[in-house]
């Protein structure tokens, strides 16, 4: 083979290599991204209500490949899931002691080393994000959530982000030495195992619980109390 | 060996094998024979006071480096635990991990409950392992007039602290890290440690008169009058380190 042909060949395979369907020649990115699976949770397309609890920026970053590119993206749940990692399969003791309820227009609000703020409403899902760098690493984070303009929880992370864009990147169930379980605003008694969020917040969980996030691909972002 | 020495001191088995294999190389080229390895060998090494480190300077490095996205991860040579971070299982190392492990759900958990006094101690051991050789150097320097300021940044704990991210311009005294800067210098942190560096040698009887630092979350200030020179030297030295660092990092604790 000349050297013509040779050259010719190896721009056809780096051709067909970067139009292959999405793929960025990462073997290991490529296997992460397949071990969250397809379609989470079920029924629910590629929008930004798709797969709450996982670790947003796997994909949606430089290195994941897919677009919208978050710098800082994750999920807030009501309550938490401090349950074993043999209780967690127990579908039924999840269902009892783990809150999956995602926070509707909950505020998460971060401050960074440089000094700069942001601030992210959650969606229907739970799932906010942050797509540009106003804030640098390390940054602080804080969530909060508002009924009729009245502040009913604030909770902030105890240490800070270094630099895990996505929550779920440390914040994954089960609670274990190397996790503390999904973010949430309502804590979990260590001792009785409940999770203490007032009765008057009750009936607002339940009535959101289980609701089915609209069919608007691109929600538009809402923005933060002052 | 004093008993200063014994209880400041650090055992390295690693180096032992390692100077063996370079002098007994050298040792075959020139004369065709070396002593031969042995496993009994021990490298001392000085290291700075425990007592100290556990009562002032853990929560601090803990939440400054011990995040789970730095080296509060499993997959870190240089781990950091605590009770906001990483937690230190218990068991045999081929079944931590395991469902077995966890299923009575006695594990510490992220979040739960307050940092373990073997956490801690893992902590330090994990810390006073990096370059002990270099930290070996600058703790015997103590006393000896030497200004320790200068050396303090040979160590690569702290070289890596106020390193830098790569890409970056900015000079900020240490080395590359992914982590970027985490400390800066005159940062009440790095004061703090730098302090802790300094410390003069424990004296012999300093433990035994029930004044260790640490034990009761205080310094100096418990002890009945210092009756040595060395006593006094001591009780001066934890007099200043209780002032700079309870003030300066009680936000940590």
């Amino acid at each position: 083979m000349t050297s013509s042909k040779v050259g010719i060949t190896l721009v056809a395979i780096a051709i067909a290599a970067l139009t292959t369907g999405g793929c960025i020649n990462d073997p290991v990115q490529d296997t992460r991204s397949k071990a969250f699976g397809t379609d989470f949770p079920a029924g629910v397309e590629a929008t930004a209500y798709h797969r709450p609890g996982q670790p947003c920026t796997a994909c949606h970053s430089t290195r994941g490949g897919v677009s919208p590119r978050f710098s800082v993206a994750g999920t807030i749940f009501w309550g938490s899931c401090n349950v074993t990692a043999a209780e967690y399969k127990d579908e039924k003791v999840r269902a009892e002691r783990c809150d999956l309820t995602p926070v509707d227009g909950a505020e998460v609000r971060i401050r960074g080393s440089n000094g700069g703020e942001d601030c992210a409403v959650t969606n229907c899902a739970g799932n906010f994000s942050f797509d540009d760098n106003v804030v640098n690493f390390p940054f602080l984070v804080s969530v909060s959530k508002r009924v009729d303009g009245k502040l009913i929880q604030e909770a902030q992370m105890g240490g800070h982000i270094s630099r895990e864009g996505s929550c779920a990147g440390c914040h994954d169930n089960p609670r274990r030495s190397e996790s503390p379980g999904q973010v949430f605003l309502f804590a979990q008694d260590d001792a009785t195992g409940k999770i203490g969020i007032p009765d008057s917040v009750k009936s607002l969980i339940a009535s959101e619980r289980g609701k089915k996030c609209p069919d608007d691909t691109v929600p538009a972002r809402r923005k933060c109390a002052p | 060996m004093n008993s200063t020495f014994k209880a400041l001191g650090f055992v390295v088995f690693a180096l032992a094998p390692t100077g063996a294999l370079f002098a007994g190389g050298s040792g075959l080229a020139s004369m065709g024979c070396a002593s031969s390895y042995d496993p009994a060998q021990t490298t001392k090494v000085l290291a700075p006071d425990y007592d100290l480190y556990a009562t002032y300077l853990d929560s601090f490095v803990n939440r400054r480096c011990g995040t789970l996205d730095c080296h509060g991860a499993t997959g870190r040579a240089f781990r950091h635990y605590g009770n906001l971070g990483l937690r230190r299982l218990e068991g045999r190392v081929d079944e931590l991990g395991s469902d077995a492990s966890v299923k009575d759900g006695g594990q510490k958990r992220s979040g739960v409950g307050a940092t373990t006094p073997d956490e801690v101690r893992a902590n330090y051991a994990g810390i006073i392992a990096l370059e002990p050789e270099v930290l070996s150097r600058i703790v015997a320097l103590n006393g000896s007039g030497e200004d320790v300021d200068n050396k303090v940044l040979n160590w690569m704990f702290l070289r890596k602290a106020l390193g830098r991210t790569a890409g970056t311009t900015v000079e900020t005294g240490g080395e590359r890290h992914k982590g970027g800067n985490v400390l800066v210098k005159r940062d009440p942190g790095y004061n703090c440690i730098v302090l802790w560096l300094k410390a003069p040698r424990k004296p012999a009887s300093w433990k035994a008169a029930g004044a260790s630092a640490g034990e009761a979350g205080v310094s100096a200030g418990s002890r009945a009058a210092p009756a040595t020179p060395e006593e006094k030297e001591y009780a001066d030295y934890l007099t200043v380190f209780d002032r700079e660092c309870t003030k300066n990092l009680e936000g940590f604790r």
